[in-house]
């Protein structure tokens, strides 16, 4: 492992990667708490751009950008209540209470401090683990992928919000949408209707510039702007009580964040919301959650960090996302050349460990970059949306073009961004349709190799051990949350 | 006369449930199951579109139901008049006319070329739509569309569509 960690630094401190890397989480940061941008959509829309650069070097950059906008995400939570990332949703009650109070920069620097060390602590445990992983994974055959690509989709389909009826259409909306085109291993184009730009398929990237970004920005015009707090530099001296009193929710949240990261699936807006619930049943202070407290933004921050950082052990072991952030990241890889999976760790250790260690220099930016800064990015909050949101509008639809240099990108761009749009006004969960999107592909290709290795049954995938396991953790997942809403609408009647 | 939003998430269910069902159809034409019993091509398009039609039935039921009421409606201040003193109503006719700037834009790329056909857009809608002053926005458009034209055609060497002016 201290081998592959000097050959992580070698890799990410290069000059290059390390610009690169300032670069994404500087962009990161700012994109977080723009109004209308998020990780998802920054990294997507800013892909393109990284197709001149390395392949790790354009993955720093891309990583940068997804923990970069965790962190931009907090200020926009903290200062607008308007959460930037899904992740920071839960922040944004006791972290908009506290900047009420006049103590929002103490809130942006728990939050900052919180999640530095959850992200250092979550880098280590990353990796400890993410290479035995990979190792174990590499037993895995199409039946062990058939079965955890539909855990990962029954997990998000069971937390991504929204009843599991919605987030089961969308999953699967997201798969239907990924069979356009002709697939590895069968000979008919479907749905293409006689176009020859469908014949590959729906390409990702213009799906998700348009859910997210065009479908983003439709939805805040209607909405409508709200006024931000201001956050001073003075404000941002935490006091000891409050550093103490953070001490063992940065803890508890940066575990939390960790362990549910790990999942195929499930995402840091799983992870900060349970911290958030732990978090006010152990803490002194639970029952005041939601007036101001700084436990309530310390945990939830951590754990959202930590989870970001965790996502990568099923992105990169099995190349099975953790997020809507990390499908996309997973898209880059493919458009890079590369194939995440367990074999990646053997064939490129320098691209994954300093991608890894590319993560802590990243964080360090962070820190530095938001403690003293975070007020300074809170004025950006002031940029008029106006403004704005036709730049978003711009550089949205030129980075869907320059992926495949063809105009029909702009109308998927512009067709998806309505469909979004309407998703989110109607809250229909997005993750699910992500992760169908990005994985359709896969899940096809290890369904067929399934039914061809079981002659047409599908029942082999109770017959060997490690697929029945997960099979079985998958009913569990779909049982379980039925079961205890049954429970709790029984005793809520009584 | 003003669509509720349970009729309208109501309305984009039973959208998603009509469009599933015309998957399905198709998704059957081209073959579900092979000879030798295996899945084949259609499969999964079938299987992915009769879920999304009976969980589309389902969520269109529950919402007309008012189920939860909490996750029915759009999010966020919806009535509420904005910072800039704007109301629902002027916000959603803002919407309207950004969605029909953005249409008309992209039938402009090939005519005038993407650039400009963006030019076009981002002044529409700063100018007519936000009500922006025309200096700034003429600023910041021309200043945007020259750092797009740099990064773009320039350093990444895209090919943007240029319309008229491509000679």
């Amino acid at each position: 492992m201290l081998d592959n960690l000097v050959l992580g630094f070698q890799t990410a401190l290069t000059v290059e990667n390390l610009m690169w890397c300032f670069i994404g989480v500087l962009l990161g940061t700012i994109i977080g708490l723009l109004p209308g941008l998020g990780s998802t959509t920054g990294v997507a829309i800013l892909i393109p751009l990284t197709l001149a650069l390395e392949p790790v070097t354009a993955l720093i950059m891309l990583a940068g950008i997804y923990y970069g906008a965790q962190y931009g995400g907090t200020i926009t939570s903290v200062l607008i209540s308007t959460p930037g990332e899904a992740p920071s949703v839960i922040t944004a009650l006791d972290g908009y209470q506290m900047a009420r109070n006049g103590r929002a920069g103490a809130a942006l620097a728990i939050a900052a401090i919180g999640s530095f060390i959850a992200a250092i602590i979550s880098l280590a445990l990353l990796m400890a683990f993410a290479p035995p992983f990979a190792r174990w994974a590499l037993n895995f055959s199409p039946v062990e992928n058939f079965s955890i690509m539909l855990f990962g989709l029954v997990i998000v389909i069971t937390f991504g919000g929204g009843s599991f009826a919605r987030g089961l259409m969308m999953a699967s909306l997201g798969v239907l949408i990924s069979t356009v085109g002709v697939s590895v291993g069968f000979i008919d184009a479907r749905f293409t209707f006689g176009n020859v730009n469908l014949l590959s398929g729906i390409p990702f990237v213009e799906v998700m510039i348009g859910v997210f970004a065009l479908g983003e920005v439709l939805h805040q015009i209607r909405q409508g702007a709200v006024a931000p707090i201001r956050a001073r530099f003075k404000d941002l001296m935490i006091t000891k009580s409050e550093l103490k009193r953070s001490f063992f929710p940065i803890l508890r949240g940066s575990g939390i964040g960790f362990a549910l990261g790990t999942l195929p699936g499930a995402g840091s807006t799983l992870a900060s919301f349970m911290a958030y619930g732990i978090e006010r049943k152990v803490s002194k202070n639970g029952s005041k959650f939601g007036t101001g407290q700084i436990e309530g933004v310390a945990s939830p921050e951590s754990a959202n960090n930590a989870a970001a950082n965790a996502n990568f052990i099923p992105t990169l072991a099995l190349g099975i996302p953790g997020g809507a952030t990390t499908a996309v990241l997973l898209g880059a890889f493919t458009i890079y050349g590369l194939q995440p999976g367990p074999l990646l760790f053997e064939k490129q250790p320098a691209l994954v460990w300093g991608l890894l260690v590319s993560f802590f220099i990243g964080n360090v930016f962070l820190l530095i970059l938001n403690l003293p800064l975070a007020p300074v990015f809170a004025q950006m909050l002031r940029v008029p949306y106006g403004y704005l949101y036709p730049l978003i509008l711009l550089t949205s639809f030129i980075g869907a073009y320059s992926i495949s240099n063809n105009t029909f990108s702009i109308w998927l761009v512009f067709v998806f961004g309505v469909l979004g749009y309407l998703f989110k006004e109607y809250n229909y969960p997005l993750a699910p349709f992500v992760l169908g999107v990005v994985l359709g592909p896969l899940f096809e290709k290890a369904m067929a190799q399934t039914s061809a290795i079981g002659e047409g049954s599908f029942m082999i995938v109770l017959e060997r051990p490690i697929s029945l396991v997960i099979v079985i953790m998958t009913a569990l997942m779909v049982v379980v949350p039925l079961l205890v809403s049954k429970i709790r609408s029984r005793q809520k009647a009584i | 006369m003003t669509m509720t939003p349970r009729i309208a998430g109501t309305l984009v269910s039973l959208g998603l449930v009509a469009l599933a069902i015309f998957a399905a159809i198709m998704g059957a034409g081209y073959g579900v199951i092979d000879d030798d019993g295996r899945v084949a091509g259609g499969f999964l398009p079938f299987a992915t579109a009769v879920v999304v039609a009976v969980t589309g039935l389902l969520d269109a039921r529950g919402r007309l139901k008012g189920g939860d009421e909490e996750e029915e409606g759009p999010r966020g201040p919806t009535t509420a008049v904005d910072i800039f003193g704007r109301d629902q109503k002027t916000r959603n006719r803002q919407l309207v006319k950004v969605l029909i700037l953005i249409f008309g834009a992209l039938l402009l790329v090939n005519v005038l070329g993407f650039l400009f056909a963006f030019a076009a857009l981002i002044i529409a809608v700063s100018f007519f739509v936000e009500k922006k002053k025309i200096l700034p926005t003429l600023a910041i458009t021309a200043g945007t569309i020259l750092v797009t034209w740099l990064v773009f055609d320039q350093f990444l060497q895209v090919p943007l569509p240029l319309g008229i002016f491509g000679g």
